[in-house]
C-alpha cells in the first residue's frame, strides 16, 4: 500500500468512533433497565416466598398459563435469532437480509399480540392488578416488558424502513439491535421466575 | 402461623441480594472490559506496527 493510501485509511479509522454512539447509549440504557427489571424480579421473588400456603395463587383465581405461554417465548426467541441472521446478511450486502429482519420483526409483533390475547383471558376470568399480590406484579413485570418490547419494535421498525429504502445507516440498526436482544433474553428470565 | 415459610424468605433475601449486589458490578466489568478491547483493536488499527512487535 503505499503511503498516501496509508494516511488516507489512518485519517478513516481516526474519524470512525471505537463504538457508534447509538451502541453505547443503547448499552448504558439497557443496563439500568436490567437492574430495573431485576428490582421488580427481586420484589416478586421475596413476595412469593413469604406467601402463606395456599395463598399464591389466591384461592377461585386463574393460575398463569405457562404451556400457552411457551408459544410467545418461542415466537420471541426465533424472533431473536432471525435478527442475528438478518444482521450478518446485511453486513454482507445480501439482498435477502430485510426479508430476514422483517421476519424477525413480524415474530416480535406476534409476540406483543399473544401476550395482549392472553391478558385478555387473564382479566375475564378475574385476574387483575388489584385481585391479588400476584396479579399486581403479573402486570406490573410482564407489561413493562410489553412496553419495552413495542417500543423496540418501533425503532426496529424504522430501521426495516430505511433498509427497504436501501438509506439504513449502522448507528439506527445497532441501536435497535441492542434492544431487542435486551427484551428478548429478558423475557426467559420473566417467563421462568413469574410463570412458574 | 408466625414463622411459616421462614426458610423461603430467608434464601429468597439471601439470594436477591447476591443477586442485586453482584449484577451490577459484573454488567458495568463486562462494558468496561469490552469498550477496553474496543478500544484496543481501533488503536492497533491505527498503528499495526505496534500489535506486531508487541510494544
Amino acid at each position: 500500500m503505499s503511503t498516501a493510501a496509508t494516511l488516507q485509511a489512518q485519517r478513516e479509522a481516526v474519524r470512525r468512533p471505537v463504538v457508534p454512539s447509538a451502541v453505547l447509549g443503547t448499552l448504558i440504557f439497557v443496563v439500568s433497565e436490567t437492574m430495573f427489571f431485576v428490582g421488580m424480579i427481586s420484589a416478586f421473588t421475596i413476595s412469593k416466598a413469604g406467601a402463606l400456603p395456599g395463598t399464591w395463587p389466591v384461592p377461585g383465581q386463574p393460575m398463569l398459563p405457562a404451556a400457552s405461554t411457551a408459544l410467545n417465548t418461542a415466537a420471541l426467541m426465533l424472533s431473536g435469532v432471525l435478527l442475528l441472521v438478518g444482521q450478518r446478511l446485511w453486513a454482507k450486502q445480501h439482498a435477502q437480509a430485510k426479508f430476514v429482519v422483517l421476519a424477525a420483526w413480524a415474530l416480535g409483533l406476534a409476540f406483543v399480540a399473544l401476550q395482549g390475547r392472553e391478558w385478555a383471558a387473564l382479566l375475564s376470568q378475574g385476574l387483575t392488578m388489584g385481585s391479588s399480590r400476584l396479579g399486581a406484579f403479573f402486570y406490573l413485570i410482564v407489561g413493562t416488558h410489553a412496553l419495552h418490547a413495542v417500543a423496540a419494535l418501533v425503532f426496529l421498525g424504522l430501521a426495516l424502513v430505511q433498509l427497504f429504502r436501501g438509506t439504513l445507516k449502522g448507528g439506527l440498526f445497532f441501536g435497535a439491535q441492542t434492544f431487542w436482544y435486551f427484551v428478548v433474553v429478558l423475557w426467559p428470565v420473566i417467563y421462568a421466575r413469574v410463570y412458574f | 402461623m408466625c414463622g411459616v415459610g421462614q426458610a423461603d424468605t430467608e434464601w429468597a433475601y439471601i439470594a436477591m441480594t447476591a443477586v442485586l449486589s453482584l449484577l451490577p458490578l459484573g454488567m458495568m466489568g463486562g462494558v468496561a472490559f469490552w469498550l477496553y478491547r474496543r478500544a484496543r483493536a481501533h488503536a492497533l488499527e491505527l498503528e499495526p506496527h505496534k500489535g506486531r512487535s508487541g510494544g
